[in-house]
């Protein structure tokens, strides 16, 4: 077995987003960190919209970020500190569209090692130095500078190590243009280690230290030691320093320390400043629990400056300093506006606040005000005794604030994240559909959402109106050259045509001067201000003064296909020969002398715009019946020769040329594209050589089962083809890639482009009599996403055999039921408290629930019908249980009745894993499956974390136990049960009587059930330990699992051993047999491994393109999506392997890690080629292509060809 | 800082069992003249990297190490901190605060020396 990894939908959780001038534009841009992947995003001022620059993989895992300026620079920089023990500082090229790596310097291991630098990054303001940090122990400064032609030169490091301190956040100070110095947070546990009494624990201080860089001596100092609040976990600069022009400091310099309910002002020799957190006062509210800052971004303005500050909650607090040159006067919070939790804030200059979220969709803001002047509770240092710090152990008094909804922001744009994916399912329940979609539960508490994604760019339709007819096609064009606008909308019937005019409204026009008694085969803006319309009879030439010039066709011939551009005319008679004709310079069209004889029925033609600045494009495409296409010249040298001829397997049906930009095969220019419509749905993709007119790298691809028509439109004003069959396709150019993507619409019969003010990049289409104008909003958004709200965390899903129903579970923890809520707030009323109805009544998915201590959960089971997107049913659970696993069951005690069988625990602590009672809840199904009815409750030991229907019963995995139950009268009644195995069961999969099972620990076991004798028996397992987090069964022996770390891998069992545990039929053997290495007595064979990088969530084996090859479909907690395909031939395995090898040694990581350690960071990459690298064949340079190509015996269009080929065939993206 | 005892032999068992043949003899001779060196070598490696271990490790400090680098591994990859924050409910940021917070003392206090 030999796999390709590939991934569809790269992770889309943000880990840390940072802000900067990275093209060294005046624009602000923000780079994003998903983890594995940079992202350069811009904001657009003006729209408020977001849109992608460019995104690549790193190949690594990028920990920190952080941006930095040389003193008197217009450019930014981005430092990026990863796994890969080494720093690396990138710079983003706008003229080549790239990160550049300027320096990369090797510190230490590889790997998220303790005491390996990489998980915190500090900059001086001024951009002189950088200080990356390890979790403990390690710091390093690095010196930045300027070398004489103005680079960028990096020192050796410097060493600011303290052993046995534990480094929880540094921050680098703003010291205007003094020596750099670096704050950092930091606990010593020395002392600790040492003393059994524990005193020297609770007595251990957090320290807040300065370490200030010498740049005469070279050299870290330690400048200041002085310990804070036990509990700070957030530094934030403080700006300081003095400009250089005049003699007024920017601000006080220092630190904010960011501790448990308090925020304290810090910097040496200055009094300190505390003030409290505000929190919410709401009835359901613990006040004693601590709240601590999750972001914080500061801002500076024009001679002043602001904190904005999150807490848990997601409220942001403004937080300002009222400063006297350098004296700290007052330290003031209060309460700004709630916005979703976040991982990163960023404000921009032009007034924008980037939100990237924690989990779920993130967020662009704008700011409507800063909270100046309203009547929030302002709360000050001031107001407390000594600034607040009278007392530095006993907290302030709580200062409260009311939550409300958004006043000082307002939402700008949104990008969608699927983070988490907690479970999927892969089906095809959608109506209209070949391809299955994917149906992801989402996000975290009460913003989690059910989510289909579908394959194809999302469509968004603004006019769709009925005609009197069923028109066969449709254009638009202007009126002259130099219109913005288009101004008429020709429809041609079968027995006329039909001029609507574009205004205010549209309506139908008469004079024109085009014919409407016939039907039209082309309409062309033509010349600088006329147009040309091409019907059965002849051209219309109609002049800018309504005179119109007319050309009949031949007594007796009748045109049958016509191809206009801007200065050519080239239409087919029935007598299947080619006349020709060309604009003079004087407007005037003229006829060539001659006319071509095809000899075979022309059925398509097609010639490309003229090029910028040229008399006529030189190439002339010709479909004819006989199953060929000619290229054809139109230079006045060699008029109407052929020059090349291509043989097809079926008849034409439409062709297109387009010149597109594609920088796999040219990075400068675009690539002139023949584009092939036959009529058995398929399209040829194939280059026209410019100088030769050969057609060459031809690429084919099943678009649907009617003819292909094939269009010429402008999208995101650059040219591209739609292609349309019993599906609409786009083929277009993003990010100088092209791609080919599916639309989410109705068929279309046509379409044109369509520009008008009031929707400049549009598109009209017709589909039967109706008329539509529609736009395609994201491209590169290659799934399309529709969700579903949902309460809680979902948790697991299912699915019935018999319904399109899903049935979902969902359950936080720390959360308060509605009904627990609801009757602590009455318990509340009835002591007369005073109940706040509307902080009560506050929506969840905006402010979040209320957090309770531990071992609270909400939880609830839900019925969704995913194809009208909505809940049918919701059925929350009380008494303070939470729903951990479901499985539909067909008991045969009950004739095969199908039941849901859903396992709760109430009580339920996380860590260490306990629950008052578990209970397994069986559910008959009414209504069709729209309802459920409660049959029995049966209670058990420990939290059942595995279901799973088994030959008519039930397998559950209870905490260490798998179990078979039947059903009874008043409960589930135990038949067997196995304790062996190790930790707690999480996942079971079955195929026969084999039943396999995930343990949390170790790995998939293989257990079987023994019917004549009652027994189940384990008899194989792995020999590795595994946290599996997810597995599926690919065949009999065969399992595919991934696990916590981020690795996938294969494992399968020796046919001959299960030949044998098969043929046992009492199971005495396996019962007798010796454990090996103490465990089972026979081991799996690890077949393939491979590290993604993000942690496994689900695993399916299905096929996602109709008629299609099986694959691994698997999804990550952060949001990926990715396929492992297995390999046909060896041919193709040696093939692409060797590719791999080459564009490992070619193409270096973005944050310096090796790749094949990055894909082996746990075991050894096994058996899998990482198709995500080698796709990256299409970004190298020529020239490196050529190399590689060359190496491999094969031309650079062929390896393209086969990486697109191993892509479409196994996913259809 | 942790001790490693000048002059220690190490684990290897290799004194305990008798020579069987002087190849073997003249090898171990040779290990023995590379140990002062060696020693000298392992205790800057002590120095360097926190976390190794040595022939005199106690249970305790075995299980300390083992916690702290379990916990700044989890803080050091993102997809285990967000698995964790959902299990708990927690946010990320808290998970984390709560990791680092545990690494000063994540086994409880040492057990007291048997010295008297």
């Amino acid at each position: 077995m030999h796999l390709y990894n590939l991934t569809l939908q790269p992770p889309t959780a943000i880990n840390q987003a940072i802000v900067g001038n990275f093209s060294g534009a005046r624009q602000q841009e923000i780079i994003l960190s998903h983890g594995t992947r940079l992202q350069l995003v811009r904001p657009d001022a003006q729209t408020g919209k977001i849109t992608t620059v460019i995104e690549t993989d790193v190949f690594g895992s990028i920990r920190s970020l952080a941006p930095f300026r040389l003193t008197g620079g217009t450019k930014d920089y981005a430092i990026v500190g990863s796994d890969s023990g080494r720093i690396i500082i990138l710079e983003y090229d706008p003229k080549t569209s790239s990160f550049i790596k300027l320096h990369q310097e090797t510190y230490g291991k590889s790997g998220a090692r303790r005491i390996v630098p990489g998980q915190y990054l500090a900059t001086d303001p001024k951009g002189r130095s950088v200080m990356i940090a390890a979790m403990e122990k390690a710091k390093l400064v690095y010196i930045l500078n300027r070398d004489a032609a103005a680079n960028l030169t990096i020192s050796s490091p410097l060493e600011a190590h303290k052993n046995t301190a534990i480094i929880h956040h540094i921050v680098g100070l703003d010291v205007g243009f003094e020596n750099p110095m670096f704050a950092a947070l930091e606990v010593d546990y020395s002392e600790s280690d040492q003393d059994p009494t524990g005193e020297a624990f609770t007595n251990t201080e957090k320290m807040l230290t300065y370490y200030e860089l010498d740049l005469g001596l070279n050299h870290v100092v330690r400048k200041w030691s002085e310990p804070t609040d036990p509990r700070a976990n957030l530094l934030v600069q403080v700006p300081g320093g003095q400009l250089a022009t005049s003699d007024r400091f920017d601000g006080p310099s220092g630190v904010l320390v960011c501790c448990e309910d308090h925020i304290i002002y810090r910097h040496m020799d200055a009094p300190q400043h505390r003030v409290p957190i505000p929190r919410r006062k709401g009835p359901l509210e613990d006040p004693n629990r601590g709240l601590i800052i999750v972001a914080a971004v500061m801002h500076k303005m024009k001679g002043a400056f602001f904190f904005l500050l999150q807490s848990e909650d997601g409220d942001l607090f403004k937080v300002t300093i009222e400063h006297e040159e350098e004296e700290v006067k007052a330290v003031k919070i209060k309460y700004f506006d709630t916005v979703p939790v976040a991982a990163s804030l960023c404000i921009l200059k032009s007034g924008f606040l980037f939100v990237a979220s924690e989990f779920g969709n993130h967020y662009l803001y704008q700011f409507q005000k800063l909270g100046d002047d309203d009547n929030e509770p302002e709360f000050s240092s001031t107001s407390y005794p000594s600034f607040g710090m009278a007392d530095p152990n006993t907290p302030l008094p709580h200062a409260f604030f009311r939550p409300r909804p958004l006043d000082n922001l307002a939402l700008a744009d949104e990008i969608e994240s699927l983070d988490p994916i907690i479970d999927s399912k892969v089906l095809n329940l959608l109506p209209n559909s070949d391809t299955p979609q994917i149906f992801a539960a989402c996000g975290r508490g009460p913003r989690s959402t059910l989510r289909t994604l579908r394959h194809g760019l999302e469509v968004e339709e603004s006019v769709s109106s009925d005609l009197p007819g069923i028109p066969n096609a449709v254009w638009t064009t202007k009126r002259t050259e130099d219109d913005p606008f288009d101004s008429y909308i020709i429809l041609s019937f079968v027995n006329g045509t039909l001029v609507l005019s574009i205004g205010e409204t549209i309506e139908e026009v008469q004079d024109t001067g085009f014919l409407s008694a016939a039907p039209t085969l082309a309409v062309q803006q033509i010349g600088a201000d006329a147009l040309l319309q091409v019907h059965p009879q002849g051209i219309r030439h109609v002049l800018a003064d309504k005179r119109v010039n007319e050309w009949r066709a031949p007594p007796g011939k009748a045109i049958v296909c016509a191809t206009t551009n801007k200065r050519q005319v080239v239409v087919a008679l029935s007598s299947a020969e080619l006349v020709y004709f060309e604009l003079d310079l004087d407007g005037q069209l003229n006829e060539y002398q001659d006319r071509k004889a095809m000899g075979s029925t022309v059925l398509a033609l097609s010639i490309g715009e003229v090029p910028e600045g040229r008399q006529r494009t030189p190439y002339l495409a010709v479909g004819c019946e006989d199953q060929t296409v000619r290229i054809i010249s139109l230079d006045p040298e060699t008029t109407l020769d052929t020059i090349s001829l291509q043989a097809l397997t079926a008849p034409p049906s439409s062709i297109c040329i387009a010149d597109m930009l594609d920088a796999s095969i040219n990075k400068a220019q675009p690539t002139m594209f023949v584009n092939i419509g036959l009529q058995n749905g398929v399209l040829l993709r194939t280059v026209l050589d410019p100088i030769k007119g050969q057609l060459t790298d031809t690429r084919t691809r099943f678009l649907g089962t009617r003819p292909v028509k094939l269009i010429r439109v402008q999208i995101h004003k650059n040219p591209a083809i739609l292609a349309l069959s019993s599906r609409s396709w786009l083929n277009y150019t993003y990010q100088n890639m092209m791609h080919f993507t599916p639309l989410i619409y109705d068929n279309l019969d046509y379409a044109w482009s369509f520009s008008a003010e009031l929707s400049p990049e549009g598109l009209i289409g017709i589909a039967g009599s109706v008329l539509r104008i529609f736009t395609i909003p994201k491209l590169g958004m290659k799934l399309k996403q529709d969700s579903i709200p949902l309460s809680y965390t979902p948790r697991k899903f299912t699915t019935h055999p018999g319904n399109n129903y899903f049935y979902m579970i969902e359950a936080d923890h720390r959360v308060m039921s509605e009904d627990a809520a609801a009757k602590k707030v009455a318990q509340l009323r009835q002591q007369g408290k005073k109940i706040d109805e509307e902080v009560l009544n506050l929506p969840p998915e905006v402010f979040g629930r209320p957090k309770a201590p531990p071992g609270t959960w909400g939880s609830c089971i839900r019925i969704v019908d995913p194809v009208e997107a909505k809940t049918v049913q919701m059925i929350p659970l009380e008494d303070n249980e939470a729903a951990f696993s479901l499985a539909v069951v067909p008991f045969s005690a009950r004739g095969g009745e199908l039941h849901l069988v859903v396992g709760t625990a109430a009580d339920t602590h996380v860590s260490p894993r306990t629950c008052s009672s578990g209970f397994l809840r069986t559910y008959k199904f009414v209504e069709d499956g729209a309802g459920l009815e409660l049959v029995h409750k049966t209670e058990i030991d420990d939290v059942p974390l595995a279901l799973l229907a088994f030959q008519g019963r039930l397998a559950a995995g209870v905490g260490k136990a798998l179990r078979i139950y039947d059903i009874g009268k008043k409960k589930l009644l135990r038949k067997v049960e196995n304790k062996t195995f190790t930790t707690t069961i999480v996942s079971l999969a079955t195929q026969g009587s084999r039943i396999l099972v995930g343990d949390m620990q170790e790995s998939v076991q293989y257990a079987v059930y023994k019917a004549p004798e009652n027994r189940l028996l384990t008899f194989a397992d792995d020999t590795q330990p595994r946290w599996v987090s997810a597995m599926t069964m690919v065949d009999y022996n065969t399992v595919v699992a991934g696990d916590r770390f981020g690795n996938v891998f294969v494992n399968r069992l020796d046919s001959k051993v299960s030949d044998q545990v098969d043929d046992d039929p009492t199971g005495a053997g396996i019962l007798h047999e010796k454990g090996v290495l103490m465990g089972a007595p026979h081991k799996t064979k690890m077949l393939a491994h491979f590290h993604v990088g993000d942690l496994i969530t689900s695993i399916h084996k299905v096929s996602l393109v109709a008629g299609g090859r099986e694959v691994l479909l698997y999804t990550g907690l952060h949001g990926t999506i990715g396929i492992l395909v297995p390999f046909v031939s060896k041919e193709d395995v040696d093939f692409i392997s060797t590719l791999e090898q080459h564009l490992r040694t070619e193409q270096g990581s973005l944050v310096g890690r090796d790749q094949l350690s990055w894909r082996g960071y746990y075991v050894p990459v096994k058996a899998v080629v990482d198709g995500d690298l080698c796709e990256t064949y299409a970004r190298l340079p020529a020239a490196k292509q050529q190399a590689i190509a060359g190496e491999l015996d094969r031309t650079v269009g062929e390896v393209l060809k086969k990486l697109e080929q191993l892509r479409v065939t196994a996913s259809g993206f | 800082m942790l001790a490693c005892p000048k002059g220690n032999d190490g684990s290897r068992p290799t004194n305990d069992s008798p020579p069987k043949a002087t190849k073997i003899n003249t090898l171990l001779v040779m290990s023995s003249e590379l140990r002062y060196t060696a020693n000298t070598q392992l205790e800057h490696l002590h120095a360097r990297y926190t976390g190794t271990g040595h022939a005199d490790l106690s249970k305790y400090e075995w299980l300390t190490h083992q916690h702290r680098d379990t916990l700044s591994s989890i803080v050091g990859h993102p997809p285990l901190l967000s698995y964790l924050a959902i299990a708990d409910g927690e946010s990320i940021a808290r998970v984390k605060f709560e990791m680092t917070e545990r690494m000063l003392q994540p086994c409880g206090p040492p057990p007291k020396k048997d010295d008297d």
